[in-house]
């Protein structure tokens, strides 16, 4: 998604600016004569200028641009699915590992991307069974990291 | 002596060899395969080796990269969709000797020049970073912190795009690196209450977001463009010797170019090939022939991005100041492992540097066998489907930012960090720059601090001892050369103009 430069020189002076106004409430530290405010107010500063750069910029070269462009995929039903799918996918991911374990989270998650992509069932279901045993074995078992356990888990 | 020795024996044990074996492999395909970056590789190799020994986890991620940015040439050269960005520059060239039926010649021009170009690349950061680090033995905080600014400055300018799209890019990792308990004074800061924010942003789930959930959005999103057929390739050792020694001075060259361009902050392999062509090509007797299939520009380019990758450890273990993305990350892994980069090191632990270098040795000479093997079968690499491979990478950042802490707290950072890369590249922004951000900014914020406390607020004090000094004048003349050439510029139009009236 392209952004005009006016439109994200504003969108840094935002972000500046409330960088800069909080930096002010950190207590400072006697004996210290630049303490845990400075650099936050001075990065507040430097992008609240960088912001005005670009804004200004736009308006002087004054060319006729759309504040926002919608590119090509976005408009596809297939690249907004693709793009939400996968942040979908990765927030049930986070939702439900821990109900229902990794290795039904992470197969459901192989598949359906696969399925999404248009890949055949048959080996869209082999690919997902296969990768998550690989990902189960080398991470569960060989490196030892808690992944959470669930129903299938258990069995094992 | 003794700790080249020991150093041998740390890399020469079976595990070791193995793994550097396995990484090797890991690199191919994830060179050969398009929408896989070194990087990216990089990112998720971490996780594994967070559970690995210090050499065979280091000695992983230098074999690992370099057989990347190699097979990065093969899809470029067969399909013309370079493997990673560090191919881009010289894909045209590779892909007209294929289209003139002779992938085999391209091919094996990328593989000995990326072999030569490593180990040129190896040999000056052998002879280079233990100078280096006896200057930097005797460096203070005053030092350090202008070379934390200068590693900055040099990202924010040298990366792709214009220069003020890498200066706020540096910022928002800058921004980025304040969250959390400060170094300093000990405030909590940009944390709004959450407790798993109070240590900072997790770096290693950032890291992936940005290079891998980001890739992974791209690709998907875009439409996949019909590859052309993959013909068999034939014997690439005819004539191979031939074009070798023909253009031996552009592939040394280009590993020169490389290292050097590798070195600077925030440059790397990418830029180091566009560097490298451009300046072959400006240098060349036969301009006009490149971009046609010739084999000058290609054998300088390709040498210069496994050089490059060699140079970025220079900066990387001497000072702690990462020379690409991929020493970015490498710097933490290092610290994970209890090797905190820095001229110490050198000292402290000789056997771990040697072993470094004697990793890259092994990781660019194993580039002839295995990159001969893969080329013989890259055509059925470079045709994985798309979507049995973006779904598991997928998976693989899920794990890789959950395995360093344990907490799903670090897959939301991932996929934040992911959106937040995705992005910056869809508007131009360079991420380099940011990644230095994140990197530096405690180190550069620490040492201001640290300064100022012993100067009593006497801002003299940064220009008070003569190294310090001299880095410094050299970043504030960076900053303000781009105010400068507007005014030379301005002063030349205007005689310019008079002259006209006259």
């Amino acid at each position: 998604m392209k952004i005009s430069d006016f439109l994200i020189g504003i969108i840094f002076i935002m972000i500046g600016s409330y960088v800069a106004f909080e930096a002010q409430h950190f207590p400072a530290v006697s004996g210290q004569p630049y303490g845990s405010t400075f650099f936050p107010t001075l990065i507040g500063i430097a992008m609240v200028l960088g912001g005005l750069f670009l804004t200004v910029s736009a308006i002087v070269k004054n060319k006729v641009q759309p504040l926002l462009i919608v590119p090509q995929w976005l408009k596809s039903a297939r690249g907004a699915g693709s793009f939400i799918l996968i942040l979908a996918t990765l927030g049930f991911y986070m939702a439900f590992v821990d109900r229902l374990g990794f290795s039904i989270t992470a197969f459901l998650m192989i598949l359906v991307l696969q399925k999404w992509m248009g890949a055949k069932l048959l080996p869209a279901l082999a690919v997902s069974l296969v990768a998550t045993a690989v990902f189960y074995t080398v991470f569960s078992v060989l490196l030892r990291v808690p992944l959470p356990p669930g129903l299938v888990e258990r069995l094992l | 002596m003794d700790s080249v020795l020991a150093a041998f024996t740390l890399v020469f044990d079976p595990t070791v060899l193995l793994t550097i074996i396995i990484a090797s492999c890991m690199g191919v395909l994830i060179g050969a395969i398009p929408g896989l970056t070194a990087v990216m590789g990089t990112a998720l190799l971490v996780p594994i080796t967070f559970y690995m020994d210090p050499i065979p986890a280091i000695a992983a991620i230098v074999s690992m990269t370099a057989m990347a940015i190699f097979a990065g040439d093969i899809p470029g050269a067969l399909v013309r969709i370079p493997g990673t960005p560090a191919s881009a520059a010289y894909v045209n060239e590779a892909y007209s000797l294929t289209v003139a039926g002779h992938p085999e010649k391209g091919l094996g021009m990328c593989m000995v020049s990326a072999c030569i170009g490593g180990l040129v690349g190896t040999v000056i950061l052998v002879v280079a970073a233990p100078q280096l680090a006896r200057i930097a033995i005797k460096f203070s905080s005053v030092e350090y912190f202008w070379l934390g600014l200068l590693g900055l400055t040099c990202a924010a300018f040298v990366s792709s795009g214009s220069a003020i799209r890498g200066v706020m890019s540096m910022l928002i990792g800058l921004l980025i690196s304040t969250v959390g308990i400060d170094v300093t004074a000990g405030t909590p800061r940009f944390t709004f209450g959450v407790m798993e924010l109070m240590g900072g942003v997790n770096f290693i789930p950032a890291m992936i977001g940005m290079f891998a959930l980001s890739e992974i959005l791209r690709n998907m999103v875009n439409p996949q463009q019909d590859r052309p057929k993959v013909k068999k390739i034939s014997n690439m050792m005819r004539g191979l010797g031939r074009d070798v020694k023909k253009y031996r001075f552009n592939i040394l060259r280009g590993g020169l170019t490389g290292t050097v361009v590798g070195a600077l902050p925030g440059a790397g392999a990418d830029i180091a090939a566009w560097v490298a062509y451009a300046f072959s090509r400006r240098t060349s007797k036969t301009p006009e022939r490149y971009g046609k299939g010739h084999l000058e520009g290609l054998a300088e380019a390709g040498a210069a991005n496994n050089g490059a990758l060699s140079g970025a450890w220079v900066p990387t273990l001497v000072f702690g100041i990462p020379g690409d993305s991929i020493t970015a990350i490498v710097i933490g892994v290092l610290i994970l492992k209890g090797m905190e980069p820095g001229p110490v090191i050198f000292i402290k632990q000789p056997e771990m540097v040697y072993a470094v270098f004697i990793a890259f040795f092994g990781a660019n000479l194993l580039l002839l066998p295995i990159g001969y093997g893969v080329i013989r079968v890259s055509r059925f690499i470079v045709n994985v489907p798309r979507s049995a491979l973006m779904a598991i990478v997928l998976v693989a950042c899920v794990i890789g930012s959950f395995a360093i802490n344990n907490t799903i707290f670090d897959v939301g950072v991932m996929l934040v960090m992911g959106l937040v890369g995705w992005f910056m590249e869809e508007n131009d922004f360079p991420v380099a720059p940011a990644i230095l951000g994140i990197v530096l900014g405690e180190m550069v914020e620490f040492n201001f601090i640290t300064t100022m406390i012993k100067a009593k607020g006497d801002f003299s004090m940064f220009f008070s001892r003569p190294i310090a000094a001299v880095i410094g004048v050299i970043t504030l003349m960076i900053w303000f050369s781009p105010l400068i050439l507007a005014l030379f510029r301005r002063i030349r139009c205007y005689r310019g103009g008079r002259r006209l009236d006259g």
